[in-house]
């Protein structure tokens, strides 16, 4: 093996030559370029805006209908690219580093730190941004980095509201919670009551996404963080500390493991559950409250359980304060791509007009959910429905963003929801598993260079 | 990224290149000097091969070793770092969890599958046609797609009381199980589903291996009066051994890059109760955006396994001669 | 006692097809069922007979996904057996320096974790140009079909076959006065049938089944295979289970086709090459 060894080295050595000869005599066309700064747009789609969506089934539809207004209106061309829900990031990085970046990518507002400090996304110059000033400042705020940088234009904006069984509800003779102490009640008898009256023993009190997959677990925990009066981080001269061993914080992820752990009233799959499976489990009535955005309302009634739920106000933490996890959609001007081209959809896609086609063209996909333009009202649009109303006001009032322009605030995400996913599943103490993730946090907050 | 199946099958084949190492040459002496052409011939009839793995395989992977020396930012330059990943990899606990689940994985699967395998050849072994026909469709878990199969049994697993086996289980009086959902058991499940689509692989080679066994020694143990048992333990494992030893090693270094199997099925989660080295090289990738730390985890997964291999077949030889 | 034998052994049979293709049939009935399943349920028989989840499904995006996966496994297919056939040929026929160390350059690259280069490979991907477009193989045919050309297995299978190919065979056509290439073509590659049908379900399943190479290298609805389809209607909120069934359903029937369509060859190949070889 010892005298093979340099001889094996050698031939493939020689293999690779080979190689590097058939392929700029055949395979290519001796135009190979050896450079990886070049960007290569395809012949074909030149003077064609190439958008990526983070989005599945209808809603490219509902995309295609934005693009086929702005298209008849400017006479500039969009194709839409890659549109998937699964691992989006994991191709948008391919293509980042073999500089393949499509023109304009529409993902969800918390990329956006983490696309700036790549350096892959392009500033926002506000100024001349036409429009700019119909768009909420709450809006803007979340486009804006540490720096007072905007880095994107905001599309869609939402706030988690709760959906609740009402006809569950009226079986058991409750009202909708108010409180968490209401809503730790309801939860209990939605699982012990039988209210779907089968006579088996099948149903919870609340439909949870615990997954750690693209951070799920935090991303629900957020709006319980929010409502106790916490916050993941606070803020000051360009730098974060982390405050999440705070009491507010210790109380929210308590309450939490209360429901999984103690009271056992959330659907047995809830710590592997990401949005998708836990709408089902909504769906289909294996849950009877579920603390999501104001999307699921077209996905619900695209279903069975129709008509049988309404939606009130997440319910408010011990002291009464009102919070819930604000997000959005927003648009991103990639490096190296046709800005002006792209800042001139990007405003379209804000104007009333687009904004209520997003809303309502595709009905089962509405890709803005709550509209980011001010004169735009949500309920009017949606035909006088009163969910939109409660969810825009909840929204206004109490929805609070993540940390968005951290540099990368995915990470973190990803990280607290590990730990938060292992807390829950052991049903461990709460106050140490809270102070080791502050520190985790603080780790990484140091790491990306903000800490 | 590719089926288990073939894997498992790649591990079996190197005996083929094991012959042409040892320096056995066809017979009949060649003559001693050839015209120019005659020497090119051969090598006209592997360049095409030559070519394609040259581009994409050799090269990528050079790219790769290349990468891993640096922090790889496409639109603000990348920076020289030096061996730094290398050291952030070497102290890295998730890094080590997750390679604890690789190597937990590997052995489990492929031993488990072995296992099956070899019970079920002992079952369906024979010309019979309803054998025939019961092992054709016993076969079938290995010819399906790998997310074929993870979206087949993360459905077959569903952790609620409405999931298939978790509705077997309430008959008996048991679970419901989390299966998937769990730290505690999801990397337990992913260790089924790949022992239900890797055993019938198995099967089929030791269905082979026992069709091989020397008829006479069955005979003989017959003569002696020995049972059913005594002839699997004293006459059948002894001749299957060699074939088991190559399917158990290969199988585990190949088990080393599981990554199709996990990802779409538990996505490394949950909370990384069962993320591989592959898995986390892509979370490095795609979650962090670190290329160069990805990479440089990707250069030493290809020398572990290159180093491995290599040893396996210095002790093949040994084994032979 | 042997009637009980016999009934134990029935009942081992029933046990083995249970766990291994019952759970296939599932997938089948739940497609195919009326009435949608509850969530995480799979049915055992169809709750009435529709067509409407895999109609539904193939308007998602399933049908081009389809077509796509086929274009590329009949390409890739075909481009890899003639390659490895060319290559077994020159390492099982001919007498060269620097032979052995060929076909131990080319297991090196079977061990070689090919998910590990997909990111690298991508790039250089990225900066191969096609002849006649000059975009690059990213999104295009080409990048999801060249990577998988050259596999290291087919070669192993087929140089271990054409080295027990009798010489007497070809000394007799080259007598006949036929050319190299005549001979492999006409003489060594017909033999060789039983190893290529092992090499063409190897191949089949390894194309069929890629998973992360797609997904980088597509960059539209246009050039998304059937596996990335797939896992994307997977997380798509809108779609019940019975429309995913039938997706995963349509992903697994090409594969079970082909294994039965040439299982003979496959199994006799697959035990000549592999075991004795």
């Amino acid at each position: 093996m010892r005298s093979v060894k340099p001889r094996t080295a050698r031939s493939i050595c020689a293999a690779a030559v080979a190689a590097g000869v058939a392929i700029t005599g055949a395979a290519c066309g001796g135009s190979s370029s050896s450079s990886g700064s070049n960007t290569s747009k395809n012949a074909a789609a030149a003077g064609t805006l190439n958008v990526w969506i983070r989005g599945a089934g209808d809603s490219a539809k509902a995309y295609q209908k934005i693009f086929d207004a702005f298209t008849a209106q400017t006479g500039i061309k969009v194709s839409i690219g890659k549109t998937t829900l699964t691992d989006f990031e994991t191709a948008l990085s391919a293509a980042a580093s073999a500089h393949q970046l499509p023109d304009m990518v529409l993902d969800d507002a918390a990329q956006m730190g983490s696309f700036a400090s790549q350096g892959i996304i392009l500033p926002v110059d506000k100024s001349t941004f036409t429009g700019a000033d119909q768009l909420t400042d709450q809006a803007w705020a979340s486009a804006t980095d540490l720096k007072g940088q905007v880095y994107a234009v905001p599309f869609s904006a939402q706030a988690n509201v709760l959906l609740i069984r009402k006809d569950w509800l009226d079986k058991l003779r409750l009202q909708p919670p108010k409180t968490w102490a209401d809503m730790a009640k309801v939860a209990q008898a939605f699982t012990t009551q039988d209210p779907d009256g089968n006579g088996k023993n099948d149903t919870y009190g609340l439909a949870v996404p615990g997954s750690t997959s693209r951070g799920y677990t935090s991303w629900f925990w957020s709006s319980f963080l929010y409502s106790a009066g916490g916050d993941y981080l606070k803020a000051s001269g360009g730098k974060f500390t982390a405050t999440l061993n705070t009491p507010q914080a210790v109380s929210s992820v308590q309450f939490l493991e209360d429901q999984v752990c103690k009271n056992k009233d959330v659907q047995p799959s809830a710590l592997g559950d990401d949005t998708t499976a836990t709408n089902k489990a909504f769906e289909t009535g294996v849950a009877g409250m579920y603390l999501t955005g104001p999307y699921a309302y077209a996905t619900m009634d695209a279903t069975a359980v129709k008509g049988k739920y309404i939606v009130v106000a997440p319910p408010t933490g011990p002291d009464g304060t009102a919070g819930t996890l604000a997000e959005g959609t927003d648009i991103y001007t990639m490096a190296d791509s046709k800005q002006d081209e792209v800042t001139k959809l990007e405003e379209f896609m804000v104007t009333p007009d687009a904004q209520k086609i997003g809303m309502t063209a595709v009905p089962s996909a509405t890709v803005v959910r709550l509209p980011v333009n001010k004169t735009v009202d949500a309920s009017a649009v949606h035909g006088d429905d009163p969910r939109w109303q409660l969810a825009q006001q909840v929204y206004a009032s109490s929805g609070h963003y993540e940390y968005d322009n951290a540099p990368n605030w995915t990470q973190l995400r990803q990280k607290m929801s590990d730990d938060l996913n292992k807390l829950l599943s052991s049903c461990g103490d709460v106050q140490p598993a809270l102070n080791s993730m502050n520190s985790d946090v603080t780790s990484i907050l140091k790491q990306q260079g903000v800490g | 990224m590719t089926a288990r199946l073939y894997r498992s099958a790649q591990a079996r084949t190197p005996a083929t290149a094991d012959g042409l190492l040892s320096g056995r040459r066809r017979p009949g002496g060649g003559p001693p000097a050839k015209p120019f052409w005659r020497r090119l011939g051969p090598w006209l009839y592997l360049a095409p091969l030559l070519a394609f793995i040259g581009v994409f395989k050799v090269w990528p992977t050079i790219w790769g070793v290349y990468l891993s020396f640096f922090h790889v930012r496409p639109y603000l330059g990348n920076q020289y770092v030096g061996s730094a990943n290398y050291s952030k990899l070497f102290s890295d606990p998730d890094l080590r969890t997750a390679v604890v689940h690789t190597l937990i994985d590997a052995v489990c699967a492929v031993s488990g599958s072995i296992f099956v395998g070899f019970w079920l050849a002992v079952l369906l072994q024979g010309p019979a046609r309803h054998i025939r026909i019961l092992r054709t469709a016993v076969f079938l878990p290995t010819v399906i797609a790998m997310v074929a199969a993870a979206e087949l049994w993360t459905t077959l697993l569903y952790p609620s009381q409405y999931g298939s086996v978790n509705t077997l289980l309430g008959k008996v009086g048991l679970g419901p199980e989390p299966f998937f959902s769990s730290p505690h058991s999801a990397l337990a499940s992913v260790i089924l589903m790949q022992i239900w689509k890797n055993a019938p692989y198995d099967m089929v080679i030791f269905v082979a291996g026992l069709a091989s066994v020397d008829r006479e020694m069955y005979e003989a143990c017959h003569i002696d009066g020995a049972n059913w048992w005594q002839r699997l333990r004293f006459v059948t494992l002894p001749s299957l051994r060699p074939i088991t030893t190559i399917v158990l090693v290969l199988g585990v270094i190949r088990g080393l890059r599981v990554f199709t199997d996990i990802w779409v099925s538990t996505n490394g989660g949950p909370a990384g109760s069962s993320e591989s080295v592959v898995t986390y090289l892509y979370r490095q990738f795609s979650e962090n955006n670190d290329t160069g730390y990805a990479a440089a985890i990707g250069t030493v997964l290809l020398v572990v396994t290159m180093g491995l291999t290599c040893l396996m077949l210095l002790w093949r030889r040994r084994g032979d001669t | 006692m042997r009637i009980r034998t016999r009934a134990g052994v029935w009942l081992l049979y029933a046990l083995v097809a249970f766990v291994f293709v019952y759970p296939l049939w599932t997938v089948v009935a739940t497609a195919f069922s009326k009435q949608q399943a509850k969530l995480g349920a799979l049915m055992n028989v169809p709750h009435g007979i529709t067509g409407a989840n895999v109609s539904q499904a193939w308007h998602l995006g399933v049908a081009r996904g389809l077509l796509n996966s086929l274009i590329v496994v009949a390409v890739g297919l075909t481009l890899q057996l003639t390659v490895s056939s060319l290559a077994a040929y020159a390492l099982a026929r001919k007498r060269f320096k620097g032979a052995g160390l060929v076909m131990l350059a080319i297991l090196a690259t079977m061990m070689m974790p090919e998910e590990v280069i997909a990111v690298p490979l991508f790039q250089v991907l990225g900066k191969i140009h096609q002849p006649f477009t000059g975009g690059t193989l990213v999104n295009s045919y080409g990048g999801l079909i060249l990577p998988l050309v050259g596999w290291a297995l087919p070669v192993y299978v087929l140089t271990g076959f054409m080295k027990r190919v009798p010489l007497e065979l070809e000394e007799a056509a080259r007598i006949d006065g036929a050319g190299d290439f005549r001979i492999f073509w006409r003489i060594v590659l017909p033999v060789c049938r039983p190893a290529l049908g092992t090499c063409a379900v190897f191949g089949f399943l390894m194309i069929w089944d890629q998973y992360l190479l797609p997904l980088l290298v597509s960059q539209s609805p246009k050039m998304d295979t059937l596996t990335v389809v797939v896992t994307s209607l997977q997380a798509s909120q809108e779609q019940g289970e019975g429309v995913r069934l039938a997706a995963v359903l349509i992903l697994a029937v090409p594969g079970v086709l082909v294994y039965l369509a040439l299982q003979r060859l496959f199994e006799r190949g697959l035990l000549s090459g592999s075991l004795k070889g």
